[in-house]
């Protein structure tokens, strides 16, 4: 699943952490590394305004390795989820496959510890889902994509559903840090729409 | 320990060549030690050397060395384990735990050329950045020199920065690695040890976990299932380099004091020593991590 857009969210390259840890690069290794960088990169995320997404850049970075990621990304999806760091998102921009798969086992342990993570990857300027996301959701997700908005309205209409399911699923899908929302306000009440976090 | 006057020997058969046999004899000499003052090793029968039969022979000769407080020997080593043992640093790893009863023969080093690029020596880590350095290094020994493909070298990448922190963080001891990469017709395998001799699995997680009661193995399986002293922050390694080297088709071995555990693709095996034998301290891990596509006979060097 992956879709164009031409939306440029905020940048930080973690290239830049090999100076702030003082290593020589090009890899990200070990988790007392990541919980060095964790404090650098908890910043930058709360340096973006509310609403907004902080994109993670792997250009110049050859491994992430799973404990780094750990202490990382996983330690940042962790907090966006638990309202920490307010309504923000985190991306992650062109990580390599290695990293990918790495990561993918890192997000695979959380599922037995009560914590489904998945975040939105950027590669070669398409955006797809990465992470144990459901089907029905990633449809909803796809519809997002491919639109640039979407209402509960126009989801349940797309797809056919209960306005109460369209409206849950895009909801489940926000609190998973995957879309972003703006709300609305209509003659007969407000409602919310829905876009990829930027 | 109280040591008797006079040199103990410890005959080995010729059993470092594989990390099932490494690990084996280890088990069985931790229950044979002789307590004299000195102690050698005979090792006249060992004709290969893997390198976690490098990693464990050095290991033993640390505890051994550390408990009388001088250099064990190694006697009767044949030539071309001699030169090999030499190639992958051994001594200069082991300098004041282990020394051979003679030289090596002139002319029979194995120069570090092009035609021995096989190896990651044996690298001692006792920081974070010593660990990062040895990582990197073995990626660009990986990639650049053996011609692995870059997926398969940072699997290798990642499984050894994962085990070398975990001896600088739960060991509170240094640690030394080791990689050898063998071409077999049809695949690639790299064989990676790790080992220290550190406080070992069980003590690292008995701190956290006083209540559970467990048998040396399983602890190593908790581990395994990433149960970390760190609570929830930790308990990565092991599981990633056992989820990493499986996928390949390849195993790990843990040996925790008198604890084992052998993971292959859809497989786990456990084991304990006996209960008044307590195994060598630390943990030591083989690693064995293959790719499709390798041609030609081992080329190993020895």
């Amino acid at each position: 699943m992956s879709v164009e857009l031409g939306i440029q969210p905020r940048v930080f390259a973690l290239s830049e952490l090999f100076g702030v840890l003082d290593v020589p690069g090009p890899d990200l290794l070990l988790r007392a590394y990541g919980e060095q960088a964790l404090p650098v990169l908890e910043a930058k995320l709360l340096g973006v305004p509310e609403g907004r997404a902080l994109v993670l850049s792997f250009a110049g970075v050859r491994i992430m390795t799973p404990s780094f990621a750990d202490a990382t990304i996983v330690a940042l999806l962790r907090g966006l989820r638990e309202g920490r760091y307010e309504e923000r998102y985190l991306l992650l921009a062109e990580p390599n496959e290695e990293t990918l798969v790495g990561l993918a086992g890192t997000f695979e342990r959380r599922l037995h510890r009560s914590l489904k993570l998945a975040i939105v990857l950027r590669c070669a300027g398409t955006y797809r889902l990465f992470g144990p996301v459901e089907q029905n959701l990633q449809a909803a997700w796809q519809l997002v994509a491919e639109r640039g908005t979407l209402t509960a309205r126009e989801l349940a209409d797309e797809l056919e559903l209960e306005i109460n399911t369209a409206s849950m699923r895009l909801w489940k899908l926000h609190s998973l840090g995957l879309l972003a929302r703006r709300e609305e306000a209509l003659p007969n009440g407000r409602q919310h729409i829905y876009t990829l976090p930027a | 320990m109280a040591a008797a006057a006079g040199v103990g020997v410890i005959r080995l058969a010729d059993c470092l060549g594989s990390p099932t046999r490494a690990d084996t004899w280890l088990a069985q000499v931790a229950g044979a030690v002789p307590t004299t003052e000195r102690i050698d090793l005979d090792v006249a029968p060992v004709s290969f050397v893997c390198p976690y039969g490098a990693a464990v022979l050095l290991s033993v000769c640390q505890h051994l060395a550390r408990e009388r407080g001088r250099p064990v020997q190694l006697v009767g080593l044949q030539e071309h384990v001699h030169a090999y043992l030499r190639r992958v640093d051994f001594f200069k790893a082991g300098a004041g735990a282990v020394v051979a009863d003679r030289p090596l023969r002139w002319g029979v080093e194995i120069p570090r050329s092009l035609a021995s690029l096989n190896v990651l020596e044996l690298t001692v880590v006792r920081s974070l950045r010593e660990v990062y350095d040895a990582t990197a290094r073995a990626l660009r020994i990986l990639t650049t020199w053996l011609g692995l493909d870059a997926g398969v070298a940072q699997h290798v990448g990642c499984c050894i920065a994962e085990a070398c922190e975990n001896v600088i963080e739960h060991s509170r001891d240094s640690g030394v690695l080791v990689a050898q990469k063998y071409e077999f017709a049809g695949w690639t395998e790299v064989q990676l040890a790790i080992a220290d001799l550190g406080i070992g699995i069980r003590q690292s997680l008995h701190t956290a976990y006083a209540g559970l009661d467990e048998t040396p193995a399983g602890w190593i399986r908790r581990a395994v299932a990433g149960l970390s002293c760190r609570g929830d922050r930790g308990g990565v390694g092991l599981s990633e380099i056992r989820r990493l080297a499986t996928q390949t088709g390849g195993s790990l071995l843990i040996r925790s004091g008198a604890g084992r555990a052998m993971y292959a693709p859809g497989h786990a095996w456990y084991s304990d020593l006996q209960a008044d034998v307590g195994g060598l301290p630390g943990t030591q891990l083989a690693v064995t991590l293959r790719s499709m596509g390798g041609t030609g006979r081992r080329t190993e060097v020895q």
